[in-house]
């Protein structure tokens, strides 16, 4: 029994706020017990009687008729007689009015008993007085600890009642209420047949002014070996399913390469073998791997490799590439190119200068080869101005810087910008957005003299165009044999949104404008 | 309480519901003789499995109709009779050829009572076998029950012992709704479906599962004769420190999805057994059901025990193969407990 007790306003029904005190019926000094009434409150409904949850001697009434006081607040206190004032005094000054009791209704103040509110213990009111405010907790929460840490509370209404085996309810119905305490006879139940379900005792309990814990969170099973160990439904030839089972092998971990994709003998034996069950027969002897382990050097992937190799090896799998290869003539750019570069010495646009512009603007004139493509929306997205991608080799690797809107850029600013752009990605100074997006790509290995080559597409975008070197060919014109400066080059389309006619056509079009340059500023 | 056979409660159940109801009667092949060889006006075999016997000479040959193998024909008769006032107790030998009497079960028993506003009713109730396990091949071992649950307007039993089926089939002829009753073949002489079955008259309601087992750490839901299956698995858990909790569910139309839940909310694991299919099946429903409304309290992954999607074999060595065995059911309990595939091969190889 804790030594010192509130008598606190009670809580008559939902909307309960606050109360008047009418009346103490009872004096300082005498003794109360449970239930005896002890004031008369008044409300904005009702004038009802306290009646007392604690039991002892009232030692002080701290509120006085007339006061209006919310509820939960401190009335009166009551005390062993061996307490002194001053713990008293303290007790009052320490007072905290609960807020889960002024907050919500309790069952017992719902029937007009004064459910005290618990000297909620501050950490200084449980150093003074006794740890467990257990006796001044409101009778309908008998249980050691507040509900909210967790331990249910179960209005006693619930409890009482003649034997429930009869009564139809759920298996799991039943063992939460031989848990709680719950007499099922006091439980409507809403299941098929009025049958009981643990959903109902919960809502007994809880409509009752009671309280049920919070489930916690549900620890899940670790995911483990991906590998099922029911291997019933792999397709296996019966030999090697018997011996699978011997040799313990899972047939999920073995390849399947026999007939009709079933795991044969053979690959139970290897599955077998790699997991260390036999010795591998292919495995080399240890003298002849000590001679030959300087031969070959473990060179770790850098992140940037493993990058191109993730995005080019999803690209070359995922995407249906096409390629449409034609040959231009440059002798006509090449001579544009010597003007351009002799007018002003402090200008050298190169030849891939040049295809920049001219793909651009032919970018520009077929918009359907100027797009990204969307997989997961399944959505093109065009673009209206030709944001190029130009692979740069840099250490171990490759990246691709843009060249944005080229197709409003003249020859003298691509060429500036991309050294500018070379140079930086060189120097590992790029900023992310002047390397990703893009809506083409171009790759140019002309410089080590390729004649001819194939790219792989860059996603999002649908196509990339390979530039190989140009070089003096022997061409027939018009019947004649003469010698033109001439380079192949190759683009890689996806198919799924760029169509081959297209992918010619656009070709086409930037033939033409490297053919006769002069078009590019029509 | 006498002990009795599956085949003898049902047949006990069928005697006393006609014997309580003049209106209660019986339509099927072969029904009072069997393994050909009968007019049909004598009490040679009682049914191909003899669960029928004795009932011609009891009740008469205007009450225990012996009709040719003909489904479609005493289906609608059986259908007629009960929407014009009879409680027909029609026997579709194996539920194989519900095919053959589709219209009358799937579009008229089910949807009398909701076609003429409530105002009629089909008290039908249509006994039949279901179940691997009687090397009966493909055309006589499906399970189809999950077909008729997918019908609204059937009711469908599926039970697993003696006292439930003679307490099931009692509540399934005073429903005032079609009822499709699925005895499993291979539990009318089950030992462990034998039980203690009063002698007079009660009735199990629909929609309420039996809890075979109770346990704390995995539920399983199994029908029929793959009760007795998951039983065994969970005496052989609990050896393991595993607590089991079995639900049969009898019903699966109404189905006590309540008992279901509250059971996965306890345990946290579920491992379905099913013999109806392996794709859009009974068991894949009561996953539904679980990944819907209990996925909160789910700790693993639901696993769902069933026969590989094929017909049922002939060869008895491959039927044994096909039917879900107790290794399967064990390593999905393993696996929902979070063993890896080592540790459950371990498992089984010591059990």
């Amino acid at each position: 029994m804790a030594r010192i007790q509130a008598i606190t306003v009670p809580k008559w029904g939902l909307t309960m706020t606050e109360g008047t005190v009418s009346e103490w019926l009872v004096d300082e000094g005498d003794t109360i017990n449970i239930g005896d009434p002890i004031m008369d409150m008044e409300t904005s409904k009702i004038v009802n009687v306290v009646e007392s949850i604690v039991a002892g001697t009232l030692r002080r009434k701290v509120a006085q008729p007339g006061d209006v006081l919310p509820v939960a607040a401190l009335m009166g206190v009551v005390a062993e007689a061996d307490v002194t004032d001053a713990e008293i005094d303290e007790f009052i000054d320490t007072f905290v009015i609960d807020e889960s009791v002024s907050g919500a209704p309790t069952g017992a103040a719902a029937e007009g008993a004064a459910p005290a509110a618990p000297p909620e213990p501050t950490p200084a009111t449980a150093a003074v007085h006794e740890p467990a405010p257990t006796a001044a907790t409101p009778a309908a929460a008998p249980a050691p600890a507040p509900a909210r840490t967790g331990t249910p509370s179960v209005p006693e209404a619930l409890k009482s009642g003649d034997d429930d085996s009869a009564v139809h309810a759920t298996v799991h119905a039943r063992k939460l209420a031989a848990t709680l305490g719950v007499n099922l006879n006091n439980v409507s139940g809403t299941g098929r047949n009025g049958r009981v379900s643990v959903a109902d005792v919960e809502e007994a309990v809880t409509g009752a002014g009671g309280s049920l814990p919070a489930r916690g969170p549900v620890e899940r099973v670790p995911e483990v070996d991906a590998v099922p160990a029911d291997d019933s439904g792999v397709a296996a030839t019966s030999v090697a399913r018997r011996l699978a089972k011997s040799l313990g092998v899972n047939l999920h971990s073995c390849r399947a390469t026999g007939r009709h994709g079933k795991v044969c003998k053979y690959d139970v034996e290897a599955a077998h073998a790699l997991q260390g069950g036999a010795p591998a027969p292919a495995a080399p002897t240890p003298e002849l791997a000590a001679e030959t382990a300087p031969e070959v050097e473990a060179v770790p992937m850098s992140g940037m490799r493993r990058t191109i190799a993730g995005r080019l090896q999803a690209s070359k799998q995922t995407i249906p590439h096409y390629r449409v290869s034609m040959d231009i003539k440059l002798d006509a750019l090449l001579a544009l190119r010597k003007q351009v570069n002799d007018g002003d010495p402090g200008v050298n646009v190169s030849v891939n200068d040049c295809v920049v512009k001219a793909v651009a603007m032919a970018l520009v004139k077929m918009p359907e080869v100027n797009v990204q493509f969307d997989e997961a929306s399944q959505t093109i997205r065009r673009f209206r101005d030709a944001d190029i991608s130009v692979a740069v080799a840099i250490d171990d690797g490759l990246i691709t810087p843009i060249v944005k809107a080229a197709n409003s850029k003249t020859l003298t600013e691509i060429s500036a910008e991309v050294r500018e752009l070379a140079t930086r990605a060189k120097a590992g100074t790029l900023k992310a957005e002047e390397f990703q997006g893009g809506s083409f790509s171009i790759s140019n290995l002309g410089m080590f003299g390729v004649r001819q080559f194939d790219a792989i597409i860059n996603p999002p975008q649908a196509a990339i165009l390979a530039v190989a070197g140009g070089e003096q060919r022997p061409v027939v014109e018009n019947g004649e044999l003469t010698v033109a400066t001439a380079m192949t080059v190759s683009l890689s389309s996806d198919h799924r949104v760029i169509d081959g006619a297209v992918a010619a056509q656009f070709l086409q079009v930037v033939k033409r404008f490297m053919e006769t340059p002069s078009l590019m500023l029509a | 309480m006498a002990e009795m056979a599956m085949r003898d409660a049902i047949n006990s159940a069928l005697a006393q519901e006609m014997d309580r109801d003049e209106r209660v009667i019986m339509i099927g092949t072969d029904i009072s003789g069997g393994h050909a060889g009968s007019s049909g006006q004598e009490d040679v075999a009682g049914g191909v499995l003899g669960i029928t016997k004795g009932l011609l000479p009891r009740f008469g040959a205007g009450r225990v109709i012996d009709t040719p193998i003909a489904e479609m024909g005493y289906m609608g008769m059986a259908v007629g009779a009960a929407a014009t006032g009879l409680r027909p107790v029609a026997e579709l030998m194996f539920i194989d050829f519900i095919g053959c009497c589709g219209d009358m079960l799937l579009n008229q028993a089910a949807k009398i009572r909701f076609m003429f506003g409530g105002k009629s009713t089909c008290p039908l109730v249509v006994r039949t076998m279901i179940g691997a396990g009687a090397n009966a091949a493909a055309q006589h071992s499906q399970s189809l029950y999950h077909w008729v649950t997918a019908v609204p307007g059937l009711k469908v039993v599926v039970p697993s012992n003696a006292y439930d089926a003679k307490g099931l089939l009692a509540t399934a002829i005073r429903d005032d709704d079609p009822v499709i009753f699925c005895e499993h073949k291979a539990l009318y002489d089950f030992p462990s479906a034998k039980t203690e079955v009063p002698e007079g008259d009660y009735t199990i309601p629909f929609g309420e599962a039996n809890f075979v087992t109770e346990g704390s750490d995995v539920t399983v839901v199994a029908l029929g004769l793959m009760t007795h299956i998951a039983a065994g698995v969970a005496a052989a858990m609990a050896e393991k420190g595993i607590s089991v909790e079995v639900i049969d569910p009898r019903t699966t139309s109404p189905l006590d999805e309540e008992s279901i839940l509250e059971s996965v909310q306890s345990t946290g694991r579920l491992v379905i057994l099913d013999e109806s299919a392996a794709r859009c099946g009974f068991g894949h429903d009561v996953a539904a059901l679980v990944a819907q409304r209990g996925f909160h309290a789910l700790k693993a992954p639901i696993k769902l025990v069933t026969p590989p999607h094929c017909p049922t074999p002939f060869s008895p060595p491959l039927e044994q193969a096909w039917i879900p065995s107790g290794e399967r059911v064990a390593t999905a309990i393993l696996e929902t407990m979070g063993l890896d595939g080592a540790a459950i091969s371990a498992a089984l190889a010591a059990a």
